[in-house]
This record gives structure tokens, C-alpha cells and sequence, in this order.
């Protein structure tokens, strides 16, 4: 049996003490360590970080010009790497390159080779895929989406805070566990609709929109004078508690939807921004319509008897 | 506390460019003994990236010897 040293991954082991010593030794006040010490972040953060790097660099990420495999020992050549494409597939060939190299050279890397602007501007660079865009448009797209990769790197191992969950947990039963069956089937869609909606995080804004909609519909239930409607609701609810209680919670309600940029879009609406107001505004009025939905179904039952 | 470990890493750059330079001499004991090492002092994924590095393989010998013919 014989011994077969793999000199690959000695130079990789140096690209790895070499990062973890910068790490330790950086002075955080100079202004080119800040970006260097994200890049290192993102690197250690990500376990993928080389392979989907290594996919912007040969344009498998259709955001970023294409390089055969000529044109891939170039791009490492003309940085002063000596390194030649083997023929084996480009981006394992250019993720093991990488591996290889500390965060400075692949900082180097980054920003005279990947944003070369001549690169972007060399139409045989294009694919059918890209070949519209704006020599412009096309640098920008990667632009942004290289700031999308080094945030979702540095944020890849974050965890859901356990407060949130168990906030969560409290407000199953009134999102998931209940549907609503009343005689309005505009008000039992909107409420549903509401649900379905705050389920997923982009559309938290139009949940809200929606069970406002619902809390306005629902203060007609019982005539089209809403006034009218809305006093016969409170009436209802305010069995063991005082009246007033429900009433100004009516009234409050009411107010933030017609002052806040819920259902009106108009300037001088001020907007609900934090995903923590959302919540705590959709649960809010979800707790108010959840009890008169029980009390709307008593008076349903009790006029079809 | 941060210069002390910053000096060791400095310590294992050398010692690993030591071993670059004599590649063909260095016994896989000195390999075993010096990953064991620079893996404890590594933290988080620089330790897990290290760890899957292998420095070496054993090729089995195409023809077994022993057979006889």
C-alpha cells in the first residue's frame, strides 16, 4: 500500500488559518477590514458560500457573465492566481479553486474579476438568457443580487426567537382552529381570506387591509345603519364585562384603521412598519371579531329557531 | 487573549509551510499529530471546514502480490 499526499488540501487548510488568523488579528477600525470581516462572515456562516460564489463567477447564475472554461482560467490568471481549468465541470472546478484561497484573495477576486465592468459590457459574455438587458441593468441585477447573497449567508444560521414561537402557539386556535360560518359569505371570506394571507410574511400588510374590512362589514351584520348594527353588537358581547370596555375598543379600532395606512393609502396615513406592530394590531382586532362571531352565531341560531 | 491565539495561528501557518516544503518527508504520524491540534484550537465552521480535509489517501496496489500465479 502506498501513501498519497493531497496537496489541494494542504492549500486549503492554509486558506483556512489563514482566515481564521485574520479574524483574530484585524484592526475593526480601518474602514477595508469592515467589508473584509463581513465577507469572512458570510463565509463562515454559509457553509455553501464557495459553491454558489463559484456559480456567479462562471455564469451558471445567470445574473453574471458567462466564462467557458478558457475564459475561467483567465479570469484567475489575470488576478495573479495560477490556476488552469482541467476540464472537469466549471463550477466544482472554481468552488475547489476557491476553497483554496483566504478572504482577502477572494475579496480581490470579488471585486477586480466577478465586477469587472468590461466584462459586463462583452456581449459574448451574454447567454439567450441575459442578452436584452442593459449593459446597465445587467451589472446592477448582480450587484444586487451579490448583496442579497452575503446578507442570506450571514443570516443562514439564525433561529426563530422561542418568544415568537410561543406567541405564535397562543394564536393558533384563532387562526387555524375556527372557520367562519355565518349567513354573510362576504364576511366569511374576508376573515378567511385575512388568515390565509397573514400566513405568509409578504402579505401581512394585505391580512391586516382585509380583516379590517371584515371588522367594517361585520358592524353592518345587523342593519345598514351602522351605528345602528355596531350597538346592537356591543350589546351582545358585553355580558361580563362593561359595556364601555367594548365600546371604546370599537371606537379605538375603528379610529386606527381610518388614521393608519390599513385601508387608506392616502400621504397623510402613517404607516405600520415593524412586523411586530402588524402582529400586534391583527391579533388585536382577530380577538375582537372572534367574540363577536360567537355571539353572532348565538343570534343566528336564536332566529332560526 | 486574542494576540496569544493569534500567535498560535501563526505558529501552525508556519509549521504548515514546513511541511509544503518537505511534503514527500513528512510521515503521516507528524499529519495526524498536527491536524489534531490546529482542529481543537479552530472554532465553528473553520473547524468543520479543517475536519473534512483528509491530507492524504492510501492507494491499495493494483495486482495482490500474494496470489499466486
Amino acid at each position: 500500500m502506498s501513501i498519497n499526499l493531497l496537496s489541494d488540501d494542504f492549500l486549503q487548510a492554509k486558506a483556512i488559518l489563514r482566515d481564521a488568523h485574520f479574524k483574530v488579528s484585524a484592526d475593526r477600525n480601518k474602514k477595508e477590514n469592515i467589508g473584509l470581516l463581513k465577507l469572512l462572515k458570510a463565509r463562515e456562516e454559509n457553509i455553501d458560500f464557495e459553491i454558489e460564489l463559484s456559480e456567479k463567477i462562471c455564469g451558471d447564475n445567470l445574473k453574471y457573465p458567462y466564462r467557458s472554461s478558457y475564459f475561467l482560467t483567465k479570469f484567475f490568471q489575470e488576478l495573479g492566481f495560477n490556476f488552469t481549468h482541467d476540464g472537469s465541470t466549471r463550477r466544482f472546478w472554481v468552488r475547489d479553486v476557491l476553497l483554496q484561497l483566504d478572504v482577502i484573495q477572494i475579496s480581490r477576486s470579488i471585486e477586480n474579476g466577478l465586477f469587472r465592468k468590461k466584462n459586463f459590457k462583452n456581449r459574448s459574455f451574454r447567454t439567450t438568457k441575459n442578452e436584452e438587458l442593459s449593459d446597465d441593468d445587467f451589472l446592477n441585477n448582480a450587484i444586487l443580487d451579490f448583496k442579497d447573497f452575503i446578507d442570506e449567508s450571514i443570516r443562514v444560521n439564525e433561529t426563530v426567537n422561542l418568544d415568537q414561537i410561543l406567541n405564535l402557539n397562543l394564536n393558533i386556535e384563532l387562526l387555524f382552529d375556527k372557520t367562519t360560518e355565518t349567513k354573510d359569505e362576504e364576511l366569511n371570506k374576508l376573515i378567511g381570506e385575512a388568515k390565509e394571507r397573514f400566513l405568509k410574511p409578504d402579505d401581512q400588510n394585505v391580512a391586516l387591509e382585509k380583516l379590517w374590512d371584515a371588522f367594517e362589514r361585520i358592524k353592518t351584520y345587523y342593519d345598514p345603519n351602522k351605528k345602528k348594527s355596531a350597538n346592537r353588537l356591543i350589546d351582545k358581547i358585553s355580558i361580563d364585562l362593561d359595556r364601555e370596555i367594548f365600546a371604546k375598543e370599537f371606537e379605538m379600532l375603528t379610529n386606527i384603521g381610518n388614521n393608519y395606512r390599513i385601508r387608506h393609502h392616502e400621504t397623510d396615513k402613517k404607516p405600520i412598519n415593524t412586523a411586530n406592530q402588524i402582529n400586534y394590531l391583527f391579533f388585536r382586532m382577530l380577538s375582537l371579531i372572534d367574540l363577536s362571531l360567537d355571539r353572532l352565531s348565538e343570534s343566528d341560531n336564536e332566529s332560526e329557531k | 487573549m486574542s494576540k496569544a491565539i493569534e500567535s498560535i495561528y501563526s505558529k501552525y501557518l508556519s509549521e504548515l509551510h514546513e511541511f509544503e516544503k518537505n511534503l514527500q518527508e513528512v510521515t503521516l504520524e507528524e499529519i495526524e499529530e498536527w491536524r489534531e491540534k490546529v482542529k481543537n484550537t479552530l472554532e465553528g465552521n473553520h473547524r468543520i471546514r479543517f475536519s473534512r480535509l483528509r491530507f492524504y489517501e492510501k492507494v491499495e496496489p493494483y495486482f495482490n502480490d500474494d496470489i499466486p500465479f
